[in-house]
């Protein structure tokens, strides 16, 4: 036995439409602590860990001002319905953008390896009605150089960059998001995702899918970032949602997991991180990936499930085919299995936390052995990480 | 305001009914809209707020729409309860306008009033065998389409009608509905569709005849007549051809048989528009349409603009349209009076001469018949039709001593009411009075409603307290005063010869020892100001590069440098004056006018008015207070939180015009531009009066306006606006249309500046610069290798700062080529250059480091008139000003 990290549980809210001017989202209402500290709780008693053992909350969150300010991983545990105790749980928020939670989980590994008697909840939370992109005020040293700047700015454009790029059709993206709505719709049939959403105000399902998108019919959505006439192709229906949403998993050592009889989701493998240009952050996944793998000793031909998070289409097809370039390619069959964000939605500090806690979910539910789950970050980056459901690794010969 | 009532209800949610209804809105009445179709009110309300700026924008702002209530006539009467006024505007037939009138009365407030608008049915028919309590309380409310922009509203009292009531719903659509009431006679087209109609037909009627191109009849029927810039024809599309042949049937129907319409009236060629569905401006086009190839497709020329068809007369055929060779002629001056170009023979005499004749004798065969007086007629045309005189000045126009033997020469019976005015023109100025003639040929004083106040009547009896070439300073009773700005007619823009006049007028009533105690702004005409005169400035500009001995390129910096100085402090010193200033527009009041409207304690607004800071497209920012006066009402919006906010909101207005420009009076006050304390008067007319009694209701206790404290995100700030400007000039497309160009970027670069507090302080500026005790500021700079401290929201900075800023960037962008090039079109063409991207498109880093930062002058305006060596300079430059603005009028230039 080692001090490996593991995913003993994982559970989130429903991820719901933010609001509009014109029609406010089913959870747009909820304060950002509201929204994740049910999650936490559900954890804490799902487990039947003891609290003591609980060292800290590590919480991602973008923009980290107004309801997400104030630490408001620490705030999260002082909330009077939180199970975890003040004494002793601490609190460190985290901003990595759209890497923000996934990167908790590296974080909580990096303190297992020294402290394995510990328990930590990585979580991330995200009120994009309550927040807008960007942040209230969207300030900017004028020191940061030209251009990257700008990149900051238009998550769409690095989009648009990429689909130039790789050639990659408006009826390319818009069938990777009609692809993506019917996989989640498939999925929530199935209940697939009952297991992880907790209730909130009676909201218990994903509100972003469109089972009955066509791509005839999003081929007739304005684009939003570039004129079709010079070439845009990207839009609201082939970008990801814009969401409210809360998740976390509760990670411990394999060691604590065994004496504590909890069950081990998932076994963390590798982790790994890179950064590029940010005028086309959305390659970000293939560089992280390969560093994830190498830290695995894995190859892309070992890894049975991806979850790449769906910024865009038009990013996710680029990182597809940026894999087969270099060798590395990825049987589309394996990649989000139940969609991803395009249908789901994207609360930016709470998306990491559920591609990893879903993807060992459907490691579980297909008996499959290696999973890959990775993200593109704006500002060029990107993360990933590899895990292990251990239930499927051949048993060791008595 | 004098609104008389609270609840108004409209029954028929058609074109009118529902303008109307928004019109009632605007006005702050409780509003109910009711139909036959129970969905239509909610519909056409919908359709109104969806509208872009224009005839179908029936709210001035979209709050206005909660007001109103919606149903069905079938099912809802009972919303109309406890109604004032119940207004029919349904289908044009007794038996249903009487029983939706026995039904409204049913809800209806006991006393309330109930008015149709037709125009095609008689009161008397209306009211035949109604109950006396309805008749008594019944008369005609004839709008016009559409209620919100059209000025006349003629109302027409039956014989039964109770004058009680005729007085109340005068005042209601006087000062509620804002609109210049005319009281016509129970006559088929009451007055302005009579006269209109008339003249619409017989231009027809004689271009057949001649077989003038209808662009050419537009062009003689046009401005140099008082006409729309449209013409006739083009003003008959855009009113909807369907309406003009409505006008012609009712008055075919409606006139006596031996009426003169009859004989011109050749009503084949609209038939047949209304038949095939050419209807006008809202569908298919009338007499001009857009040019469609056998798929409907819009035919397009080599600019990609629409070609262009027209209707020919003889043919009833569209061919391709024609530029006319009348376009934009002024006949007038072209042959000096109107008596010599009659006589001209060309065609443009040769048509318009028995044109306007036939309207002019039926107009006045006719007069007593439709109208209780002469003016009546006149005000009817003008607010009706848009023209900007009436059938009676026209005739003074032309001579009245001339158009009789005219008349003679052609062996056209002289009209009796010609034969009374004898030779003498209808309208005089007697004593500093304006009179016209009755119908009996005696003169009578000009009537004005009750409360109205005219510049035009104060001037005509009274000589200016103060007065150069650019503005006067009026006496306007009551211990007010009124400034008026005259610098280029029509314009009135602002120049160094506006400043002195304010900086005078403020010391005198200081001096005054109250006989002054309240000053209005206010300007006469279509428009209150459309800024700096930034011809006068480009001048400059020209001839500063391109002389050796003219004012050189370092004396012209100098120049705009004092002149954006002196304008700060007139302005401020008008904002902190120990007495009450009211500003007072109607129409445009852009950039300059603008701001000077920012200063003001209030501003009681015309309905319309179009205001806004617009400095950016001639590549400028506000810089006489503007961004300092919006920074504050930003600083002061509740849902505005944090520094950036702040900024970014007052960036966003200045930034992007044409967005944020208001489209009404209301609506300036909703966008920030209009202080929270506003007004506005529902009719133009009453703009002047309003004002002048809020202005008097602030004197007592009045206590001037303190300057606010700024807190400003300084370099950061600028960092994030630039982000976002580097993504629209990056990312954003076409730069000849709405995006961000690369002269554009340097312009927000500088705005960022000034709305951000700048960089840095230094040590020099501190005391200035910083509000409060300064001498921990000074300490820290201190303690710092360059003595400098960064501007950051924790440091108060005052008013001085801002308008620093404003200077040192105004002058910055001032030096640029691309800001003088900007300037230039503008003058030259009157719209905005928008520059094509170069061929190696600069990086925003490459533009930011092309500017040549140039600091004003380090000085700041203390909220007192200019005093010493501040106000002989500025007398200076409004010597300078005066004396080049007189030569360039005698130059023709302007």
């Amino acid at each position: 036995m080692t001090n490996r990290a593991v995913i003993v549980d994982y559970a989130r809210s429903a991820f719901a439409k933010a609001s509009t001017p014109k029609k406010p989202g089913q959870l747009s209402d909820v304060d950002p602590l509201d929204l994740i500290v049910p999650v936490i709780n559900t954890l804490v008693e799902r487990s039947g860990v003891d609290v003591k053992h609980v060292k800290k909350v590590l919480m991602g969150s973008v923009h980290q001002e107004a309801q997400q300010g104030l630490n408001i991983a620490r705030m999260a545990v002082l909330h009077k319905d939180c199970k975890l105790d003040n004494d002793i749980t601490g609190g460190t928020s985290v901003d990595r953008f759209c890497g923000s939670s996934l990167e908790t989980i590296a974080m909580a590994d990096a303190f297992l390896a020294r402290n394995p008697d510990e328990v930590y909840i990585c979580a991330g939370v995200q009120s994009m009605s309550a927040i807008p992109m960007g942040g209230l005020n969207p300030m900017l040293n004028v020191n940061v150089q030209d251009g990257n700047a700008a990149g900051f700015m238009n998550m769409g454009i690095t989009a648009e960059n990429l689909a130039e790029i790789y050639g990659i059709s408006r009826e390319d993206q818009d069938g990777f998001a009609v692809e993506s709505n019917q996989k989640t719709a498939a999925a929530q049939a199935k209940g697939h995702f009952k297991n992880e959403i907790v209730p909130i105000n009676g909201v218990d399902a994903d509100d972003g899918a469109r089972a009955d998108s066509t791509v005839e019919g999003l081929g007739k959505l304005r684009t939003v970032f570039k004129d079709v006439k010079e070439g845009g192709t990207v839009t609201a229906a082939n970008a990801s949602q814009v969401t409210d949403g809360a998740s976390a998993v509760m990670v411990t050592s394999e060691a604590f997991a065994e004496a504590n009889s909890l069950p081990v989701k998932a076994i963390i493998l590798g982790y790994g991180e890179a950064s590029l240009k940010p005028e086309i952050m959305g390659l970000g996944p293939v560089d992280a990936s390969k560093e994830a793998l190498s830290r695995a000793g894995l190859k892309m031909s070992d890894i049975d499930v991806v979850e790449l998070n769906e910024a865009f289409a038009a990013q996710s097809i680029a990182v597809l085919k940026e894999f087969e370039k270099q060798g590395h390619k990825i049987d589309p069959a394996k990649v989000n299995l139940d969609g991803g964000a395009i249908a789901m939605g994207h609360p930016l500090g709470a998306s990491g936390a559920r591609i990893v806690g879903h993807l060992a979910e459907v490691l579980q539910r297909e008996n499959k052995r290696y999973g890959l789950a990775t993200m593109c970050i704006g500002g060029g980056q990107g993360v990933a990480m590899v895990i292990e459901n251990p239930a499927a690794a051949p048993k060791p010969a008595v | 305001m004098s609104k008389e009532i609270k609840k108004v209800a409209v029954i028929g949610a058609g074109a009118m009914g529902r303008g109307i209804a928004a019109q009632a809105a605007n006005a702050g009445y409780e509003v109910v809209l009711l139909d036959l179709n129970p969905d239509q009110p909610q519909e056409s309300i919908d359709f109104m707020l969806k509208a872009k700026p224009g005839p179908d924008a029936g709210f001035m702002d979209a709050r206005n729409a909660k007001r109103i209530k919606t149903g069905g006539t079938l099912t809802d009467m009972h919303l109309i309860e406890g109604a004032d006024l119940v207004i029919e505007a349904i289908v044009e037939r007794v038996d249903i306008k009487q029983a939706a009138y026995k039904e409204a009365v049913k809800y209806a407030s006991p006393d309330a009033i109930i008015t149709s608008n037709t125009s095609t049915i008689q009161i008397q028919k209306l009211m035949d065998g109604m109950p006396d309590d309805i008749k008594k309380r019944f008369m005609n409310t004839h709008f016009f389409n559409p209620p919100r922009f059209m000025r006349l509203l003629e109302l027409i009292d039956g014989v039964d009608t109770d004058p009680e009531v005729y007085k109340k719903m005068e005042a209601i659509g006087d000062q509620g509905f804002g609109k210049k009431v005319i009281r016509c006679k129970d006559t088929p087209g009451f007055i302005a569709n009579r006269i209109g109609g008339y003249a619409i037909y017989r231009a027809i009627t004689e271009g057949i005849a001649q077989g003038n191109k209808i662009e050419d009849i537009d062009a003689i029927m046009g401005p140099s007549f008082g006409f729309t810039n449209m013409g006739l024809m083009k003003l008959s599309d855009f009113v909807g051809i369907d309406i003009m042949h409505h006008v012609g049937l009712n008055l075919k129907d409606g006139l006596a048989a031996d009426d003169d319409f009859h004989k011109i009236y050749k009503p084949q060629l609209v038939e047949d528009m209304v038949k095939n569905e050419y209807l006008g401006n809202k569908k298919n086009g009338g007499f001009y349409r857009v040019k469609k190839d056998e798929d409907g497709n819009v035919i397009k020329d080599e600019k990609g603009k629409p070609v262009k068809e027209a209707l020919d007369l003889q043919t009833g055929q569209y061919r391709d349209a024609v530029k006319s060779r009348y376009f934009k002629k002024n006949f007038r001056k072209e042959s000096k009076s109107f008596a010599k170009f009659f006589k001209r023979g060309d065609e443009a005499a040769n048509y318009s001469w028995p044109v306007l004749r036939d309207v002019l004798v039926y107009t006045l065969n006719n007069a007593e018949q439709m109208a209780y007086d002469i003016q009546s007629i006149d005000e009817a045309m003008q607010a009706g039709y848009n023209w900007k005189y009436g059938p009676f000045e026209m005739l003074d126009q032309f001579g009245v001593e001339w158009f009789t033997n005219k008349l003679k020469e052609d062996g056209v019976a002289v009209p009796e009411l010609l034969a009374k005015a004898n030779n003498r023109p209808f309208y005089r100025v007697d004593s500093g009075k304006k009179q016209v003639l009755d119908f009996t040929g005696n003169y009578v004083d000009v009537k004005r409603e009750d409360g109205v106040m005219k510049l035009e009547d104060i001037k005509r009896a009274d000589k200016p307290i103060l007065s150069n070439d650019s503005a006067s300073l009026w006496d306007i009773g009551d211990g007010v005063v009124a400034v008026e700005f005259h610098t280029v007619k029509g314009a009135n823009a602002l120049d160094p010869a506006v400043f002195e006049l304010l900086n005078d007028s403020i010391k005198l009533i200081n001096g005054s020892n109250g006989k002054y105690k309240a000053m209005v702004l206010y300007n006469e005409g279509k428009h209150f100001s459309v800024g700096a005169n930034i011809g006068l400035v480009d001048l400059f500009a020209q001839v500063s590069g391109k002389l050796p001995f003219g004012l050189g390129s370092k004396k012209l910096n100098n120049f705009v440098d004092d002149l954006i100085y002196t304008g700060q402090a007139v302005y401020k010193a008008l904002r902190e004056a120990p007495f009450p200033v009211i500003g007072a527009p109607n129409g445009m009041a852009l950039g300059g006018g603008c701001e000077i409207l920012m200063h003001c304690d209030a501003v009681q607004s015309g309905p319309e008015v179009y205001t806004g800071l617009v400095e950016a497209g001639v590549g400028i920012i506000p810089g006489w207070g503007g961004c300092a006066r919006h920074l504050e009402r930003s600083q002061g919006a509740a849902k505005l939180a944090g520094p950036m906010q702040v900024m970014a909101n007052s960036a966003m207005a200045i930034a992007q015009p044409m967005q944020a420009i208001s489209t009404s009076g209301q609506n300036a006050i909703s966008k920030l531009w209009f202080s929270r304390n506003s007004q506005v008067s529902m009719n133009s007319d009453r703009v002047l009066a309003d004002a002048k009694s809020r202005a008097l209701g602030m004197v007592d206790g009045y206590q001037p306006p303190v300057e606010p404290t700024y807190h400003l995100p300084g370099l950061s700030g600028q960092g994030g606006l630039n982000m976002q400007v580097d993504a629209f000039y990056l990312y954003g497309g076409d730069p000849s249309k709405t995006a961000v160009n690369h002269v554009d970027v340097g312009v927000m670069t500088c705005l960022g500046k000034a709305l951000s507090g700048g960089d840095y302080i230094s040590a020099a500026q501190i005391r200035d610069h910083i509000a409060g005790d300064t001498s921990v500021y000074e300490a820290l700079a201190a303690s710092r290798a360059d003595g400098k401290i960064a501007v950051n929201a924790s440091i108060p900075l005052t008013e001085g700062r801002i308008l620093q800023m404003e200077r040192d960037n105004f002058l910055t962008l001032f030096n640029r080529e691309s800001t003088k090039a900007r300037m230039h079109y503008m003058v030259q063409k009157n719209k905005p250059l928008r520059e094509d991207y170069p061929e190696n498109r600069p990086t925003p880093n490459d533009i930011r480091g092309s500017i040549e930062w140039v600091e004003a002058k380090h000085r700041t305006p203390d909220g007192k008139p200019l005093s010493g060596a501040d106000e002989k300079r500025l007398k200076e430059m409004s010597k300078l000003a005066q004396r080049t603005m007189w030569g360039l009028k005698k130059l023709g230039m302007v």
